[in-house]
């Protein structure tokens, strides 16, 4: 009781000289009673450890270090990237705040997808807060397309959209831009920044993007004229580092190999995956233009297959008989085992009596429209509904979510996005 | 009953469910359970009473809903012991209630986010660095600054690199 009563005596007395509520006082009596230690303080300097203000004229920043990192790191993002400037202390503690703050952290916040209208197409954005089905038009929580003309949504990738647009300067050509939508920059990408505007023969494109090398980029695109036939047995990868195009490789794919125009590619593992046509994934390097082939899950009666990224691992879909959905998980790379994590019926998913659903309907929106997606973080898929909407359907637990009117008008592509941010 | 001893010596006797809000003082409890009398070396009054405050509703608020699940069928709100003026039905009331009480000064709050802190009051640590979060969130730089009285020492140029590496924070 003695210690405790000396204790109190010099910490008023601190209070006294020093002004009341001073938190360079305060601290630096939690220090003198931490060597003093009963039992009790001592453990009660436990959550103080840190305490090193370093700003005696402000209060916050007299705050121990932890504390002011808790404050930080629950900040929306635009606020969080205004604090660093406030100060060199502030900007120090944001590193670590940076990691522990949920607002930037890679969540799917939405849905990027294209419609048709009047024969052109058209990029948008669906807004979705977690957990529930509320989607909001363009204008959700991120301003999340730039303004561009006859805008479409070619990629996205951990967080960075490709887009396409028609040219400013030369009505019938094409720009590709990368655009991140969370910090709103967008860039050209030179020199294939310009490409003819024919719809039939443009190619298709891959981004491979890692937020853990955010300097780095990569662009996959596929082509091959052959007289009038557009057959995808050529990529080239364009390298881009700190937005400049570092160099240019192609290669040919051997002669069974047709890329799949309508599916889309996956990034993952540092290698981008596309399906061909005969059913095979390629599996791409980007950095050294190398490629392998993975095959699919062998099954009878394959009527579609699509593939896809969930929780770190390559995902296949795939739909036997017009019926039978079934979910695989590819494992392990080199021997390319695929693991059946789910099986049911298409009409388990959309919950309506067999009669009544359009399987071919559905099938076909899957295959030439790209209405799918897989969550990437969770059993989740995203599956077409009707011409403009979508199921988001959840496989562990079979709840479902209708999304109506995406664009309002036909629905091509999908793509889930989660935010990059980086300090 | 338990009392607890600010720093500037004034006593305050609470219940044992109050006092054990605090993560610390249920661990010194368990550890010995003759203790009576703690001694809050870090906290002054006029904090403490308003730390006892939010420990008191949200302890009065678990045992409502323990009450009300135990007599669902009758009101359940006449045979309880909890004051008139602290019944609150629900958990909106409760936040509602929150967002009342952390309407304090910033001083205040920085001693309420330091005695949440040493107190190990999760609760009250999450509702007052919300708060001072809630008071950064709308203000630029400048605004910032001169909230919380903070010296800018940038350089103009290392500032102005700071806002290029993110301009759209700053529109």
């Amino acid at each position: 009781m003695d210690t405790i009563l000396l204790q109190r005596s010099e910490w008023i007395r601190n209070q006294i000289s020093n002004g009341i509520k001073n938190g360079v006082d305060r601290s630096s009596t939690l220090c003198k009673k931490k060597r003093k230690g009963t039992t009790a303080t001592s453990v009660w300097c436990e959550g103080n450890k840190k305490t090193q203000p370093k700003q005696a004229t402000s209060l916050i920043s007299a705050l121990p270090e932890e504390l002011l990192v808790e404050i930080l790191s629950r900040l929306p993002p635009k606020p969080f990237f205004r604090c660093r400037s406030v100060c060199k202390y502030w900007l120090s503690l944001s590193s670590e705040a940076f990691g522990r703050n949920k607002h930037l952290q890679p969540t799917v916040c939405g849905l990027f997808h294209n419609y048709y209208y009047k024969g052109d197409s058209f990029a948008a954005f669906s807004y979705m807060s977690s957990g529930s089905n509320k989607v909001e038009g363009g204008d959700g929580i991120i301003s999340a397309l730039p303004c561009l003309n006859a805008m479409k949504v070619l990629d996205c990738c951990n967080g960075l959209v490709l887009l396409s647009a028609l040219s400013r300067r030369q009505p019938f050509m094409k720009v590709i831009y990368v655009y991140n939508p969370a910090t709103q920059s967008l860039s050209a990408l030179e020199p294939l920044s310009t490409l003819k505007n024919n719809d039939h023969f443009f190619p298709i494109f891959s981004l491979a993007f890692d937020s853990r090398a955010p300097s780095q980029l990569h662009l996959l695109c596929f082509t091959r004229f052959t007289k009038e036939d557009v057959m995808l047995d050529w990529f080239d990868i364009f390298s881009f580092e700190e937005g400049k195009c570092k160099r240019k490789h192609g290669k040919e794919l051997a002669p069974d190999m047709i890329v799949n125009r309508y599916s889309k590619g996956t990034f993952l593992d540092g290698r981008v995956h596309r399906l061909t046509t005969q059913k095979k994934i390629l599996s791409i390097d980007p950095n050294n233009c190398s490629y392998e082939v993975i095959r699919l899950p062998d099954l009878e009666n394959l009527t579609l297959v699509e593939i896809g990224q969930s929780q770190g691992l390559l995902n296949c879909m795939t739909v036997c008989d017009n019926r039978i959905l079934g979910i695989w998980v590819l494992k392990s790379y080199s021997r390319q085992e695929w693991t059946m994590k789910y099986q049911l019926s298409l009409h388990q998913i959309y919950s309506v009596p067999w009669l009544h659903l359009n399987v071919v309907d559905i099938c076909r929106r899957i295959k030439y429209r790209d209405n799918f997606a897989f969550h990437p973080q969770k059993d989740v898929l995203f599956m077409p509904l009707g011409l403009s909407g979508l199921l988001i359907f959840d496989l562990s637990s079979s709840k479902r979510e209708e999304l109506y009117n995406l664009g309002g008008f036909e629905l091509f592509g999908c793509w889930v996005y989660m935010p990059f941010y980086s300090i | 009953m338990i009392t607890l001893t600010s720093s500037d010596g004034v006593q305050f006797d609470v219940r044992e469910a109050v006092a054990k809000e605090s993560q610390i003082i249920r661990d010194m409890i368990q550890d010995d359970c003759v203790i009576t009398n703690i001694p809050l070396a870090n906290v002054n009054h006029k904090i403490l009473s308003i730390v006892l405050e939010y420990c008191q509703m949200h302890v009065d608020k678990t045992e409502m809903e323990v009450n009300a699940s135990k007599h669902q069928t009758t009101t359940g709100e006449g045979s309880s012991s909890v004051p008139v003026a602290l019944k609150v039905s629900s958990n909106k009331n409760l936040n509602d209630w929150d967002k009342e009480f952390i309407n304090v000064d910033l001083d205040t709050l920085y001693d309420l986010i330091l005695a949440a802190n040493y107190l190990n009051i999760s609760g009250l640590l999450n509702l007052t660095t919300q708060a001072a979060a809630d008071i950064i969130k709308g203000k630029t730089t400048e605004e910032i600054r001169a909230t919380f009285n903070i010296k800018n020492d940038f350089t103009p140029e290392e500032e102005a690199a700071i806002r290029k590496e993110n301009p759209w924070a700053f529109e």
